[in-house]
């Protein structure tokens, strides 16, 4: 009893201190509090937007952020073409964007992981099938499909995530499925099948959590890059309509008043740059500290 | 060696069968393309003349036999925006994107490695932090809005390039660049990280005990050593180039490529010229798959007898 | 682990970055000249030119050698001209081209090329005398057999031109004379001229010769030879140099294909491109200088008339009292575009009703009329569109607000462009709502009529003859007395503007940018003709 008692205590002083040092990085922590600034706001967008973000009044158009000359205060960073104020507007599309790149990873990733799990520990023939799919996926043009997917099925949220995620699974189960096969030789593995585990156990939970962490990392830079590709189909026209908002569709629509009107392009560019930044920082900082001896680039 | 390479094209032909099935699926899964060919004040009538003749009123499945078997042909029918042969607008435009991506990908390479690399060996180093924001700038920043930004400045402002559009060797640059901006960064991470690893190699050490020029250890033994995980990486990069990732800067600079075709396909319901630019791009992306895993031997002698 | 110092380094690296581009953006605010944008302009304004100074470019006269650059948003996907109804076309066919006649810049007034006179010969037959001596730019001469072969062409139901509906009632050509035509129609058909103006001229044998490939070998007679076509980037045209008529002064055209309006402004400020077609009024203040014109299309909403609620009309004519057209006029067209007139027409065509005046802004009055009306709050579903029509995403959307804020629930939708046209097709289950554009290019009130208030038309509004509306309708296209023809069409833009099928909304302007040094005068039909232009010495 006492050793449970002790072990659990120390799990905790060790979570605990891991967590201070992740955080100890002091360049890493304002990375992670952008980060974190964005995803509260994509979560209570609708309560602390300070305007409607879909409904503008013309009078308003085109006015300029706060600090600009002719611009006012109740407009922060100015509004757009119909009066709409561009802040709310801009947690909106956090919002969109932010569960594109969520819904697609965890879509796609659950996807990934577990058919590279099976492939990784079954071998043969499975392993054979599952990786011969994944090969011609990865010859297939797969932001052209995203983009006939997007056009076909009409382009809005949804349509845009089953695009997004029948592109991204890939990558999941083939870093995966060369984990499993190196730890599938370890003692513990072969201990567990002596033992008369079930398969899906031995999977799930002896081999899975050692692939945890750098699955994780995946993840992380997954959602940046599924976050790039819904602004890129939304800048095409084939992602979020209006009067939806995304930082994309945002870009698209402000392209036109370029010359004219700098703040539409201006923000939601940095929004995406600003959050793919974190995302990657926070990735990098994972990387280095889960996985120490790792420090390679994930390949992708 | 042979049966590898036959293995190979027989993989690229089982790719371009699947992309053919999928493609002929997405297309047909929405209804009708003739209203949306006709003018908006056209007649009844011309509609349904239109529509029995791209054989809209067969069975799917007749349909999809008949294309197939033209499709094995190089015969994707006529473009129904272009009204001409599919196929022929889709190979006009590869050329383009080729030079584009090309373009893009051999700036990304050329300005990657040496970076990568000295920022391995002078780690810490200010060049190896301007390498690292550099890398992180270019994964991080939208390509659409820095074409936008790069053309404001460049064109519009300084009048040192031409805004848009194909022509001479300026046309060139500004698309270039922005497109190369994320490969660039992938790429230097990369060779970063695989020169750092080999750096740390017993046989590194032992070169140098032997007296061997710095240089010499690190161009000659580490960086052959390193040079199939970055070929891999630039491969793969390369891929994605082709792959769509170009669409959206073909778009912003009138570049008439395979991307901006694509566009221009979904925007007019013209599905013969979709499906032929589609099976185009799975082919060369194949093709450029298979050059880069020949390569490796070239790197690595043993893989040959592996296979 | 990073060390400090470079921790330090990518912050400064990238607060740099971000400052550059917003230090620019800023930059580029402050030297954008104030003004231009409440300007209600005549026809052709144009900005003072030290403005191309400001821009860091100065723009030096140009030699008259040099070709003209005229930008616009598409790729043609063709250069016959019968293939397609396309304006982007019309920037190269219009000069490689000729028709028996054309309409002056600003009317319907019509002007002899090919044809050098014409008479109405009998109801049913209008004489054509041609142009002698005219050759083709391959040599062969222009005769009355190439006017019946190229009317047989477009006629042709197997060939099946978008461009029929302008030929409408029109049968055959009959060769008289080597050099005089007669065009056969149905019934009396007063508008057979203008509706030729629409008829470029082919050469028989040529097109017979090359087949399918005509659409990329274009001869006709007109003042420019197409030379080659680039495909996604340019076509090239230069000048016929045995052209029947003076000269013209420009040597070439090039026409450019530059699908980003804001690529378009900005190879405008970098003196790429001579005239940029379709530009956002907002811009004009950006461009060296600028033309506008009041242009063809008509924005209105369609109403399902026949749907429950909105059968009465003063449901119907809330709609229109409810959107304050000045406010989209003023502010989303900065002023560039007039305020439909009560019907889908304006001055310059015959049969406009001068006596109709635009539905006033007024809340109250509207919200009165849907309470006689009974009006309960019932949902109506509104179509907009957007990429289409200039700044239809954004008009879409602000008549949606007024009209909520008026109390009439209205839901927006703006589907992708494939879902806009089944939508608006679908008159077997008509939506409540759609935001249309509808142009007349041949000034002729009928083909606006029989399109949408008949009920036969293929977008109408009405499934039920409203009362005898389909007969007066028939009757009318026929009617050769032009005073008669156009009392009628007054008096039934009247009865529509009382009982409105739509909300009439605006009448943009085009908008031209244009190299400073350019002498040109923009049509109403959008129509570019080189031959007209010249440098300013």
């Amino acid at each position: 009893m006492p050793t449970e008692v002790l072990v659990r205590a120390d799990r905790l002083k060790v979570a605990l201190s891991g967590t201070r040092r992740f955080f100890a990085d002091r360049f890493t922590l304002v990375f992670a509090v952008i980060l974190l600034t964005i995803v509260f706001l994509a979560l209570f967008a609708p309560y602390v937007v300070p305007h409607d973000p879909f409904g503008g009044d013309l009078m308003d158009r085109l006015e300029p952020p706060a600090w600009s000359q002719g611009g006012s205060t109740r407009f922060l960073l100015g509004t757009d073409a119909q009066g709409r104020d561009l802040l709310s507007r801009l947690m909106v599309g956090a919002r969109v964007s932010l569960s594109v790149g969520l819904g697609v990873v965890v879509v796609a990733g659950t996807v990934g992981t577990v058919l590279g799990l099976v492939a990784g520990y079954f071998g043969g023939k499975v392993d054979q099938i599952i990786m011969r799919i994944l090969d011609i996926q990865f010859a297939f043009p797969g932001l052209l499909i995203g983009m006939t997917i997007a056009g076909v099925l009409g382009p809005n949220l949804r349509n845009i995530m089953i695009a997004l995620s029948v592109n991204g699974w890939m990558v999941f189960a083939r870093l995966i499925r060369g984990m499993v096969m190196s730890i599938k030789a370890r003692p513990f593995v072969e201990a567990a099948e002596a033992v008369g585990c079930s398969k899906s156990r031995i999977i799930f939970v002896h081999i899975f959590p050692h692939a945890l962490a750098s699955q994780s990392i995946l993840a992380v830079i997954e959602v940046a890059r599924i976050i790039m590709a819904e602004a890129s189909l939304s800048f095409l026209g084939l992602g979020i309509q209006p009067p939806g908002a995304s930082w994309g569709l945002m870009l698209a629509e402000g392209r036109e008043y370029i010359s004219t009107a700098w703040w539409l392009v201006t923000f939601p560019g940095l929004a995406i740059l600003v959050t793919i930044i974190s995302l990657n920082i926070v990735a990098n900082r994972l990387r280095s500290f889960l996985d120490p001896l790792q420090q390679r680039v994930v390949r992708v | 060696m042979r049966r590898y390479i036959i293995g190979r094209l027989l993989f690229v032909f089982v790719v371009m069968a699947s992309a053919l099935i999928v493609v002929f699926i997405l297309t047909h899964m929405v209804g009708d393309p003739v209203d949306l060919l006709l003018p908006l004040d056209a007649h009844q009538e011309q509609a349904d003349q239109m529509r029995i003749a791209l054989g809209l009123d067969r069975p799917l499945w007749e349909q999809f036999k008949d294309f197939a078997s033209r499709a094995i042909r190089g015969d994707f029918g006529n473009s129904l925006w272009q009204r001409r042969p599919a196929l022929r607008v889709a190979l006009e435009s590869l050329p383009n994107t080729m030079k584009l991506v090309g373009a893009a990908f051999l700036l990304a390479v050329v300005m990657a490695v040496p970076l990568g690399v000295l920022a391995a060996v002078k780690q810490g180093s200010t060049l190896d932090k301007i390498t690292s924001l550099l890398a992180l700038q270019g994964v991080s920043t939208p390509p659409f809005w820095l074409g936008l930004m790069l053309m404001m400045i460049l064109s519009a402002k300084l009048h040192w390039f031409p805004t848009s559009g194909m022509g001479g060797f300026q046309h060139l640059v500004l698309p270039a660049v922005t497109l190369a901006m994320r490969p660039m960064g992938r790429i230097a991470q990369m060779v970063r990280s695989a020169m750092l690893d080999q750096l740390g190699e017993l046989y590194v050490t032992t070169a140098r005990a032997k007296g061997l020029s710095e240089t010499r250890v690190v161009m000659v033994h580490a960086l052959k050593n390193a040079a199939i995980a970055i070929v891999t990486m630039a491969g793969w990069e390369l891929g994605r180039l082709m792959a769509g990732y170009s669409a959206v800067v073909e778009w912003v600079f009138s570049w008439p490529g395979i991307g901006m075709m694509v566009v221009k396909a979904i925007d007019n319901w013209d599905f013969p010229l979709l499906q032929a630019t589609v099976v185009v791009t799975a082919l060369t992306i194949s093709l450029v798959n298979l050059l880069v895993d020949l390569s490796y031997s070239l790197f690595d002698p043993r893989i040959r007898s592996e296979n | 682990m990073l060390s400090i110092a470079y921790r330090k380094f990518l912050v400064i690296g990238l607060i740099l970055v971000l400052g550059v581009v917003m230090g620019t953006a800023c930059g580029q605010k402050a030297t954008a000249p104030e003004g231009g944008e409440k300007s209600s302009t005549p026809a052709t304004g144009k900005k003072e030119e030290p403005k191309a100074d400001k821009q860091g470019a100065k723009p030096v006269p140009k030699a008259s050698a040099k070709p003209l650059v005229i930008a616009m948003g598409a790729e043609p996907a063709t250069l016959d001209p019968y293939a397609d109804n396309d304006g982007n076309m019309r920037n190269a066919t219009a000069n490689i081209f000729d028709s028996l006649v054309v309409a002056e810049a600003q009317s319907f007034n019509l002007k002899p090329v090919l044809a050098t006179r014409w008479e109405n010969e009998d109801p049913t037959t209008w004489r054509f005398w041609l142009r002698q001596g005219v050759k083709f730019h391959n040599g062969e001469p222009f005769n009355a057999d190439a006017v019946v072969f190229s009317l047989k062409r477009i006629l042709n139901k197997e060939y099946n031109s978008p461009l029929l509906n302008f030929f409408d009632g029109i049968l055959e050509a009959k060769a008289v004379e080597p050099y005089v035509v007669d065009i056969i129609t149905k019934g009396p058909n007063p508008l057979v001229p203008i509706r030729l103006s629409w008829l470029p001229i082919m050469e028989p044998k040529h097109v017979q010769a090359v087949g399918a490939d005509v659409v990329e070998k274009p001869i006709g007679t007109g003042p420019y030879k197409f030379k080659q076509w680039n495909r996604g980037t340019q076509i090239v045209l230069e000048r016929n140099e045995d052209y029947w008529d003076e000269k013209p002064e420009i040597p070439g055209v090039v026409v450019k294909f530059i699908a980003e309006n804001s690529t378009r402004l900005m190879a405008l400020q970098n003196n790429e491109v001579h005239i940029a077609r379709d530009m956002s009024p907002e811009v004009k203040s950006q461009m060296p200088a600028w033309k506008d014109i009041s242009g063809m299309e008509f924005s209105a909403i369609r109403l399902n008339a026949e749907r429950r609620e909105m059968k009465d009309k003063r449901i119907r004519q809330a709609m229109n009292y409810a959107v304050n057209k000045e406010a989209l006029r003023d502010k989303l067209f900065n002023g560039s575009a007039k305020i439909t007139p009560c019907q889908q027409s304006k001055s310059a065509y015959p049969g406009f009703n001068p006596d109709l005046k635009p539905y006033p802004f007024d809340v109250a009055k509207a919200k009165q009329l849907l309470q006689e009306a009974g009006y309960k709050g019932e949902k109506f579903e509104f179509v907009g569109a957007r990429g289409r029509w200039l700044k239809d995403g954004e008009l879409s959307e602000a008549v949606a607000k007024m009209l909520n804020d008026a109390g009439i629930n209205v839901e927006l939708k703006i589907p992708e462009w494939s879902k806009w046209v089944e939508t608006y097709f679908n008159l077997k289950n008509p939506v409540d709502m759609i935001l249309t554009s509808n142009s007349n290019e041949i000034g002729d009130q009928d083909l606006i009529m029989s399109k949408f208030a008949h009920t036969a038309g293929r977008s109408s509004t009405y499934h039920d003859d409203v009362p005898g509306l389909d007969k007066i309708i028939d009757d009318n296209r026929y009617e050769l007395n032009i005073d008669k023809r156009n009392q009628v069409y007054r008096d039934l833009w009247a009865q529509l503007c009382e009982d409105p099928p739509w909300i009439f909304l605006l009448n943009p302007d085009d908008v031209y940018g244009v190299d400073p040094f350019l002498e040109w005068e923009p049509r109403q039909d959008q129509l570019i003709f080189v031959k007209d232009i010249q440098w300013k010495s």
